[in-house]
This record gives structure tokens, sequence and C-alpha cells, in this order.
């Protein structure tokens, strides 16, 4: 009796599936008991509602269906294998709609993918529907990977040349294990800065990118402080975007809204640490780290700056000030020796330097350190020459002046003095704790 | 204008005292219970459920209250050909239960009931050029397979079956500039991902990687008012993060860094009184996962009524010390 009305249940949410391809949410409808003669499944506007009462009945059921794929009964007997692709799609949709940690539910729709019973995009479009009830589910981000790497895979062998990074990289990409090694010095970035590849088309279907970028947006605004949902986009500009420098501008520039508005958020603002270490590789030259990497530091001090201010007591952004303090200090250091390139990404050929902002960096992005820059260096010679030991270097002492350790104990004395907040003042003795420990490592006693 | 900081209030009537022998039937009861929805729900993890409930009976020395020939049976029976376990009968294999499978068998001592040689090619099978850890033969990486790889292999006395240089090499390149460890490259620390990495290092006898200040001081910062800690800034206090910001501090010798007194009362406000059992935070729904790290968390606090418990492998030291297995840590 249950097991027949699972399976009309099973039906219904099949039937509700064809009718309505374009099912963008599930969620779950709060019923304890079957209260009416009505389906449990019902879609309005493309959002699919299943009632709770019949979860219990087509979760087992479905999940027997499963195992029964792998060749066991729901008592872990061994029993013959039938396939049917059409069965084993609305199964392993039941269960991870329901339960979307099930890896061998996954595994099972990869095979389909591998047996063409099921295109890699109709099943991102399905891993999307589960992300919007389970959104920090790490087992669909991770079906999401395999199914982009299949995608990218295709579209790499298909076409006729190889991508410039598809050469250079150790392993063939995307396929083997190249995904872990794709730190900052693993994919040379595509289009770096200073070669003539500046106008390079994306390595990636643009669409592709932009519905995936989308998905985790999605995911992130669903769950705070999402690890799975940042980690995957970060994975996804590396290994589809191939850091392409447009994209992490543009992901730089779209986040930046989204941070102001989610100020707690430090898996957000840890994503944005990703973008710009990877945007550092771009800089190929000190003359370029110093006039279009550093204004976008001083952005980020200054955005901070004001929601530190505006918002006081949030761990997080103390927390990401900590991180563009230590990437000023080496880039500073980088752009004080001469002769070291940024070494992530060193060519040592084809360096250009461009006074102004980078063509394609969106005004927005320098706002506030454009002006205080400029004006800055009206006081000051730009580019004097700064002596360090014997070696002679450029750096602009409009720089040098900007962030120092001291003007940060100053903030923090600043903060520790007049903030009536007793967190936002634990949270600044914790930075200045940091800061002074920075010294204590570098062996420094200038303070 | 200012925010409240996210953390809990213990209420006053919150327990106070460990109720052991209630967490002993609580455990012994959840095993038992296998017709609901729940326990379907949950059979995609069975085998790590099998080794929190299993491991926290032992840590309480009610170990012998469980049935041992059927739980050995049926991890036997969970080994595909391919010399992995999947988390239950007809799940598929995964690194993530070759360890709770080599954890369970090791507590009852029975590492012969399964193909050990087949688990260790299993496991060497996985590692990739660059170091890394498939989870399983579809690909995905993680920092956390790194962890259960030799953590296996170290209980299997194997560790050699691996390139442990590449390992680390690539463990290591998951450390970010605030001394913590992501999941990848580049990934945002984060305190489960920390024991995972701290934990692969002091199992392969590297510790001397970390920054232990610097790591130290992260780690002492996820202690809230309440007592409890979080796993990353501006999360919620949680019994299981408890566990793993307190193993990986006690790995690199900065337990003392924290107020201990106030975890106690943390993790203890999180017991059910009625029923047994730990939740996430006081109040919480108990579940057999909290209920480990919290029994572990105490023993690392030094509860005497508890076995001492490894802060790398959550394991009693008297079984480690049965197997002959040592793992040095940093001293403070």
């Amino acid at each position: 009796m249950a097991q027949e009305l699972a399976h009309r249940i099973l039906s219904d949410l099949s039937t509700a599936f064809q009718r309505h391809p374009n099912i963008d949410e599930v969620g779950f409808i709060p019923c304890p008991t079957c209260q009416h003669n009505r389906s449990p499944v019902v879609v309005e506007n493309n959002k699919l509602g299943i009632e709770t009462w019949c979860l219990e009945l087509i979760f087992p059921y479905a999940h027997d269906k499963v195992l029964r794929a792998r060749g066991r009964d729901d008592n872990g007997r061994k029993i013959k294998v039938s396939r049917s692709a059409r069965s084993l799609l609305e199964a392993t949709r039941a269960v991870l709609l329901v339960q979307a940690d099930c890896l061998t539910a996954w595994n099972i729709r990869k095979e389909l993918v591998e047996a063409e019973d099921l295109k890699c995009i109709q099943d991102l479009k399905f891993a999307a529907l589960v992300l919007t009830k389970h959104p920090k589910s790490s087992e669909t981000f991770a079906h999401r990977r395999w199914l982009l790497k299949q995608i990218v895979q295709k579209t790499t062998s298909t076409s006729l040349q190889p991508s410039p990074v598809s050469q250079a990289s150790h392993t063939n990409g995307l396929v083997a294990g190249d995904q872990a090694s794709g730190g900052a010095a693993a994919v040379p970035p595509l289009n770096a800065r200073g070669t003539k590849s500046g106008g390079a088309e994306l390595p990636c279907d643009e669409k592709l990118l932009e519905t995936e970028l989308a998905v985790c947006q999605s995911s992130a605004e669903r769950y705070p402080s999402n690890y799975y949902a940042w980690t995957h986009r970060a994975w996804v500009v590396e290994q589809v975007a191939r850091c392409h420098y447009k994209i992490l501008i543009k992901e730089l520039s779209d986040t930046r809204h989204w941070i102001s508005r989610h100020i707690s958020d430090h898996s957000g603002l840890q994503y944005r640490q990703f973008l710009i270490t990877q945007l550092a590789t771009h800089f190929r030259s000190a003359d370029a780290l110093q006039d279009e990497f550093l204004p976008l530091l001083t952005a980020e001090f200054e955005l901070l700056t004001d929601l530190i201010t505006a918002f006081p007591g949030h761990e997080a952004l103390w927390y990401h000030r900590r991180y563009v303090f230590q990437q000023w200090e080496s880039v500073l250091s980088m752009c004080k020796c001469p002769k070291s390139d940024n070494s992530a990404s060193s060519t040592g050929k084809n360096q250009t330097h461009l006074q102004q902002g980078h063509p394609e960096v969106p005004a927005e992005l320098y706002a506030h350190s454009a002006s205080s820059f400029s004006r800055d260096c009206k006081d000051s010679k730009l580019h004097a020459t700064v002596v360090q030991g014997n070696k002679k270097a450029k750096v602009d002492p409009a720089y040098t002046e900007h962030h120092t350790l001291q003007s940060e104990l100053e903030l923090c004395r600043n903060v520790m003095a007049t903030c009536r907040d007793g967190w936002q003042v634990r949270l600044a003795g914790s930075y200045q704790h940091w800061l002074q420990q920075r010294i204590l490592g570098q062996d420094n006693t200038s303070l | 204008m200012s925010a409240p900081v996210k953390d809990v209030t213990i209420p006053e009537d919150a327990p106070s005292d460990l109720l052991l022998n209630k967490h002993a039937d609580f455990i012994a009861l959840y095993g038992a219970k296998k017709d609901d929805y729940e326990y379907c729900m949950t059979e995609y993890l069975r085998l790590s459920g099998m080794y929190w409930g299993l491991t926290t009976m032992d840590l309480l020395g009610q170990l012998e209250r469980m049935d041992r020939q059927q739980v050995v049976e049926f991890v036997a029976a969970c080994q595909h050909d391919c010399g992995g376990f999947g988390a239950s009968l007809g799940h598929d294999p995964h690194l993530l239960y070759a360890l709770s499978a080599v954890q369970i068998l090791t507590l009852y001592d029975a590492l012969d009931a399964v193909n050990v040689d087949k688990l260790v090619e299993f496991v060497s099978n996985l590692q990739q050029p660059d170091g890394s850890f498939f989870g399983d033969k579809w690909g995905e990486v993680d920092t956390r397979f790194s962890f259960c790889a030799v953590a296996c292999l170290k209980l299997l006395d194997k560790l050699s079956a691996i390139d442990l240089e590449k390992a680390t090499k690539f463990v290591l390149s998951c450390m970010n500039f605030d001394g913590g460890f992501g999941c990848r490259p580049g990934s945002e620390s984060h305190s489960g991902q920390i024991y995972c990495c701290v934990g692969f290092l002091a199992v392969t006898g590297q510790l001397h990687h970390v920054n232990a200040d610097l790591l130290g001081w992260w780690l002492c910062e996820r202690q809230l008012p309440s007592g409890g800690l979080n796993g990353r800034p501006e999360k919620l206090p949680d019994v299981c993060y408890s566990w793993w910001v307190l193993a990986s501090l006690k790995m690199i010798g900065r337990l003392h860094w924290i107020d201990k007194d106030k975890l106690r009362t943390f993790i203890l406000a999180c017991q059910d009184e009625e029923t047994g059992g730990f939740a996430d935070r006081p109040g919480d729904m108990v579940d057999p996962f909290h209920t480990l790290f919290g029994i572990a968390g105490l023993s690392l606090l030094g509860a005497a009524e508890v076995k001492t418990v490894n802060p790398v492998l959550c394991m009693p030291e008297d079984t480690l010390r049965r197997i002959n297995l040592h793992i040095e840590l940093l001293s403070s």
C-alpha cells in the first residue's frame, strides 16, 4: 500500500517536471499528515512544493531503487541489476531533492551522463534546483564541478588549437587533479598584463560562466558564509574562466556591492582575497604593481574603513583588513626591489607600464583611491627614488605613507579610545595584537 | 549602531555535570532503531555514524554494550572489490568511509576481517601527481581527503604506500596568510579543514611546518563570550567546531591559550538532560555526531570520567597504545 502510494507520488513528481521544464526552486510545505485527497506535489510559477508528510514515503522508496541500481535490495542482499535510465533519473532525483549529500545518487547520474542518457547542461540545471533547497550541500557542488569539467574538456578537445593555458599546464588542465594545484601560481593567466594577449577572448562559454556564477550567488544569498558556494565560485574562476583578467576585475566589482550588504560574510570577503591574489599575478612588473595594483588595494582599504566605521563589531571586516594589509606590505616590498618582477608570473619581457588605470577596470573600483591618490601625488614627487640599502628603487612615497604599520596601529588606538561598542574595541585590540605579532615575526623593533 | 555578537546565552538551568550514562544509553538506543525515516536519511554516512557512536561508547568505557560481531560483519560487507568502503551496503566507495571503517575495526581489533592490502591499494591509487587525493574515482579534491588517506594508512602501519613528500607539499600549498588551511589552495581557512591539515602534518611527523603562534591565535579567536568556539569568523559557536579547534590547539601545543573552564561550561550546556546526547548548541536537537565531539572535547579538557582521547585520530589513547601507535605533538 505504502509502496503503491510512493510510486504514485514519484510519478506525480515526474509529471511535474515534464509539464514545467523550467522549475527553478523547490521547497517543502510543512504538512505533517495527508489532509486532502490530492497530490502532495504542487507547482506554482515554476516553484515546486512537496508536502512534508510524503517525504517519509518517497525517500525510502526512491533510496531503495538507488540501492537496487548498485545490486542491493533494501536489506543489503545482493540482487541482479536491472537498469532503466528513466527510472534511475526519477529515483535519484527524488533522493537528492530530499538528501542532497547522497553521493551514490549523484554518481549514478554521472554514469548516466557518461552513457549519454543525461546531458551535462540538464544536470547542471537539476543540481541548481537542489541548491535552492540545500544551498550548502558539498556533494552537489562537487557534482557540478564534475559536470563542468566534462563540458570544458569537451570544448577544449574539439577546438582546433589548444589554448596557451592547456599547453602550459603541467597536467592536462581539468582532467587529472589539476584543480587541486590551481593555486595562484599553477595556472598561468591567459590574459596576462604586459603581454600582447591583452584582448584575448574568454577561454570559456560566457553563458556557462554567467550561469555558474549566478548559482553561486544565489546559494550564498540563501546561506550566510557559505563555504561551499564561495570555494566553488573560486574554483569556477580558476578552472572555467582560467583566471581571465577581465573576469577577475568584473567579479571584484560585482562582489563589492554584495559585500557592502553582507558585512558579516567572511566567505564572501575571502573570495575577494582570492580575486585580489589572482589579480596580483597579472601585474608583472614593479611599475605595473605600483600603478595598477596598489590602487586596487587602496580602494579595498577605504571600503573597509567605511564599513568598519559604519558597522562596528564585525569580525569579518577586521579579518579582511589583515589580508589587505599583508598584501599591501608584500607588494610594497616587491616594488622596493627594482629587479623583482612579480615572481608568480614573471616573464621578464613584454612589460607595459600604464600610467592611468587599466582600461578594463571600472572607474568605481578606483572610486576613493583615484582621488586620494592623485591628491597625494601632487604633494609628493611621483616615482621618487627611495634608497634602500645600496639599491635604488622606484616607490611612490604616496604609497609608502598610506598604510604603514604606524597608521594601522593608530587606527586601532583611535577605535579603542573612542568607540563605545565593547565588541568593536575587542576586535580593534585583536587587530592590534595581530599587527604586533607581525612585527615580532619580522624581527622588526622599530615601533 | 552596533551589531549584537553572534553567540548564544547559556540558560541558567543548563546542565553543568556530565551525564555519562545517559549518553551511553542515547547511543545504544540510536544504534538499535533501524526502521525509521531518520535512519534511512542518514544511510549515506552510516559507517561514519557508527564510528561516532562506537568511539563515544569506548570513551565512556561502555563499548561492550554494542554487538561486536554484527558491527564487524557489516563493516566487512561494505568493502568493495576495489578495496574501498561505501558508507553502507550498496553505497559507492569513498575515502571518508575507508577511514571510518579502519577506525571501527581498530577499536574492535578486527582488521583481519577485511582485505587490508586491497584497501591500501585503494588509498594509494587515489593520490594524484600533485600529491593531493581524490575522494573517489570521480576526482573531487579536498584536504580532508589528504587527512583521511594518511590517517587510514597510519592505522594500518602502511604510510610508505604513498608519496609523502608530494602529499605534504599539497597540504602546505593550502596554508593561508593567517596560518590556517582551506580545502584547496587559496580557499578560506576553516577550523574543520585546519584540523585535517594539522592532523595530516601530525600523522606524518611534520608539525614544524605550522606557524604555531600565528595559527594558535587565529584558533583562540574562535572562542566567544559564551565560552563556545566557532569554526570561522562571525559564525555561531558549535560543539563540533569546539572539538576541531581544541584538537588543533592541542596538536600545536597551544591548548592553554583558551579559557578551558568557559569552554567546559559551554559543552556541558549542550547536553540534553532527558534523552542524553549533545547538540550543536544549548537547547538544540542532539545527535551522535555532536555527542562524540562533546565527549572528546571534555576528554581533552581533562574530564576524569572519560578515557583520554587522541587529538589527531579522535580515538581512545588506550586503543592506539595497544597497536603501538604514537604521534608526536608540538610542546607548549
